[in-house]
């Protein structure tokens, strides 16, 4: 009987927990954000894993603007207005930013560039430290009714908005649309699973591309603008749940946004006990964390002169062959970083102009907990090491090399004069004779895939160095690893 | 400065136009902040047509000469040299854009330019002795004007002016002048008061016109305005212009009564606006 009463007790327990979830939101800090103003503060957008944030303020003359401030050893720096490129229209701001904070989509109305009607969705490019060459993001994209609060995802291909346009759910709905070769595909609803009938708000897709959160007004939750959670596949939505306390509360809650491999989520709200109107806050730990994801990052740099390059990063998945990013490092410091989800093997590659390119690969486990990966990439006008796979003892191309051939291919198509050594080497496994054959064959498969692409075979040489020209004389499998490769090396411009 | 009838009641009227503002659409909310400060958005076909009421605030000024040289001269007349005054101006106005932030604004007027000054000085009766005279006059005139300006906007609401500025002369510029002995005697026993048959008063009025009064005038004009909402299609647009006329008021004139030419009769204007615009 005993028992029985302990199980009932326990039971009880259970379902009080259970149906209390205030009394876990209690362990959720809400705090404040250091540089809120009396005015509207929202829109946080956070760059290079968190170490930048982007936002929007009414703190001056009553406009929105778009600030930027940085981590620092002592908080975040002052807010910095980030220039009139950006901040030239009657409203500015909401903006989102790829990862590497070079690129950034914002909204605005009535903006210096022209736009599509109302409020529209303009793109800038951080160049050499200023965000300049603003542009409409066009009909695709914007119409003529108010198109606003833009969330990119973190591989730069998906953007989503909220929109009044007409043909939706009602009020306001989120919208999505997808980046190709051609630029942004025409805008989709992103149906019913997440848009109702009252207003949905401030779309934010998590850097790992599966989480998803949004704010609606419609009836159910606590008051106001309240945030939602979902997961995203695909631009399919589902397992939509209010977030709840204390992220939200009676008054107007926004912008949620999940700090990817940390505890931290901002969000912004006019609850009461703020510095005024909208603020910025952090709930830690944040009860919804974002799945976890690799950060590479580093400096692409002058072989030689190590002098630091701005230059093309692009992503590969290396299974599908196809393009997953497509980000700029830096043009001052060369500085790039780029988010990679787990359970994929990507190619990250860096072209600049006057330079040849170059590729690592990145294979990232299904269980990886999330990391920060620091890698320079040092670019050589020219020489390259090829990105290029072989099975042991064989001399065939494997699919993943496919990419990188494609990128010779164009390269050679963009330097018609150009004449190069394509070189292979081997590790130090068997005898010079036979690693020599095998180098020049692998060399040759190389040569073969580009003169299937009709590419002059004068003009690229084969060698076949062996294993007499190490890059790491060790016998570790990693060195090995580093040895077996295939160079490009340009012998006449 | 006099400030006319019509003076005061333009200025009432921009006084006691009611400024609601309106909210409008922001990056965060469609509809605007709820009692929020915004502005209009631009017109879809971009054309604006309104109308305006205002003041002029006239600068008249002219180089007067004595033709005898070496014989005393009255000085209660030196106040032709110049003279002020703000009178009404209203106006109709259309603006197209032709391109982003330039436009291209037509302004009909009518304009109501009334000037005066005074002076104290002497004068001398008909026995050359000096008498002292409050001497005032007044100019009264009203111009039907066309201006052809562009119209630059820094902002969305902060724009700039400039073009050129036609001016009709609609009837005669009325000379109103009013002299009065301070000592009480006889002003017609001054020779040009005596000539107005003025006689047997110490003050006298005479209104003419100006003869040789030019039937129009070219000018160039530069402005600055602001544009605010006061609806979803409607700006209220505060303005402050400087009209400088390149032609002269009248043509020269010698005067052998007065023993007196008047040159360079010139007449400039600071107006001030307020409008209404219309986006369609």
């Amino acid at each position: 009987m005993k028992a029985f009463y302990r199980t009932l007790a326990g039971f009880l327990i259970l379902v009080f927990l259970l149906s209390c979830p205030d009394i876990f939101a209690q362990m959720v800090e809400i705090r404040g954000f250091e540089h809120n103003s009396a005015y509207d503060d929202f829109a946080p957008a956070l760059t290079r894993n968190g170490r930048m944030m982007y936002f929007t303020s009414e703190r001056k003359k009553g406009r929105q603007k778009v600030y930027s401030v940085e981590r620092s050893s002592s908080g975040w720096t002052t807010p910095d207005d980030i220039g009139s490129d950006i901040n030239n229209g009657v409203q500015n701001g909401a903006v989102t930013l790829t990862p590497d904070g070079n690129y950034m989509i914002f909204a605005a109305y009535r903006h210096g560039v022209t736009g599509e009607g109302r409020t529209d969705l303009f793109s800038a490019r951080r160049i050499d430290g200023q965000w300049t060459d603003v542009q409409n993001l066009g009909p695709a994209v914007n119409s003529d009714a108010w198109d606003s609060q833009p969330c990119i995802s973190s591989d730069g291909t998906t953007l989503y908005f909220v929109s009044d346009r007409p043909g939706g759910n009602g009020g306001t709905d989120i919208y999505y649309s997808t980046k190709t070769r051609e630029g942004w595909t025409k805008a989709q609803n992103a149906g019913t699973a997440i848009n109702s009938s009252a207003d949905e708000m401030s779309p934010i897709i998590a850097w790992d591309m599966r989480n998803f959160s949004f704010a609606s007004n419609k009836s159910g939750g606590q008051g106001g603008f309240d945030i939602y959670i979902a997961k995203v596949n695909n631009n399919v939505f589902s397992d939509v749940k209010n977030a709840g306390s204390p992220i939200n509360s009676s008054a107007d809650e926004y912008f949620f946004v999940t700090l990817s491999n940390s505890d931290v989520a901002y969000f912004s709200s006019n609850r009461a006990g703020g510095s005024g109107e909208l603020d910025i806050y952090t709930a830690i730990p944040n009860p919804y964390k974002s799945g976890s994801v690799v950060m590479v990052r580093g400096v692409v740099k002058d072989e030689k002169t190590n002098k630091p390059l701005g230059a093309k990063i692009i992503v590969t998945d290396l299974k599908t062959g196809k393009k997953a990013a497509e980000l700029q490092s830096d043009d001052q410091t060369g500085d790039y970083f780029v988010v990679l989800q787990p359970g994929r093997t990507y190619s990250i590659t860096a072209e600049s102009e006057g330079y040849l390119f170059y590729s690592e690969r990145y294979e990232i486990a299904n269980d990886d907990k999330g990391r920060e990966v620091t890698n320079d990439i040092y670019l050589s006008p020219t020489n390259t090491r090829l990105l290029i796979f072989f099975d042991f003892d064989k001399f065939e191309l494997k699919g993943e090399s496919i990419p990188e051939i494609e990128r010779l291919i164009e390269y050679l198509r963009d330097y018609p004069k150009v004449k190069m050594l394509i070189e292979g080497h081997t590790d130090d496994v068997g005898t010079d004779q036979y690693n020599d054959k095998l180098s020049l064959d692998r060399a040759n498969s190389v040569k073969d895939y580009l003169v299937s692409a009709r590419l002059d075979k004068n003009r690229i040489k084969t060698e076949g160095i062996g294993k007499r020209r190490p890059i790491v004389k060790e016998t570790t499998d990693a060195a090995r690893a580093k040895n077996r490769r295939v160079e490009v090396k340009i012998i006449e411009k | 400065m006099r400030l006319s009838k019509w003076s005061i009641i333009v200025l009432s009227i921009i006084l006691c136009l009611p400024i609601v503002m309106f909210s409008q659409e922001d990056v965060l909310r469609p509809k605007g902040k709820p009692g929020g400060y915004n502005y209009v958005e631009q017109s879809k076909l971009g054309l604006i047509l309104g109308f305006e009421v205002g003041l002029n605030y006239n600068l008249f000024s002219q180089t007067n000469t004595w033709l005898t040289a070496g014989v005393p001269h009255p000085t209660a007349y030196d106040c032709h040299k110049s003279a002020s005054g703000a009178s009404p101006h209203f106006a109709l106005i259309a603006d197209l854009p032709l391109s982003e932030k330039l436009f291209l604004h037509g302004r009909f007027d009518v304009d109501v330019r009334d000037y005066s000054n005074s002076g104290n000085g002497y004068d001398f009766d008909q026995w050359e002795n000096p008498v002292i005279l409050d001497y005032d006059y007044e100019l009264k005139s009203t111009y039907l004007g066309l201006a052809f300006l562009l119209r630059y906007e820094f902002t969305p609401e902060f724009f700039a002016s400039a073009g050129i500025d036609f001016q009709f002369l609609s009837g005669d510029i009325e000379y109103k002048q009013t002299g009065s002995r301070v000592d009480g005697g006889d002003i017609s026993l001054i020779p040009y008061w005596g000539w107005v048959e003025c006689r047997g008063y110490p003050a006298c009025e005479v209104t003419t016109n100006v003869p040789e009064a030019k039937s129009s005038m070219t000018g160039l004009e530069l402005g600055l305005g602001y544009k605010l909402a006061l609806s979803e299609s409607i700006y209220l647009v505060p303005q402050a212009r400087f009209q400088l006329f390149l032609t002269k008021l009248a043509s020269d004139e010698v005067s052998t009564v007065w023993d007196r030419s008047a040159t360079d009769r010139k007449l400039n204007s600071v107006q001030l606006a307020l409008a209404l615009w219309f986006g369609l």
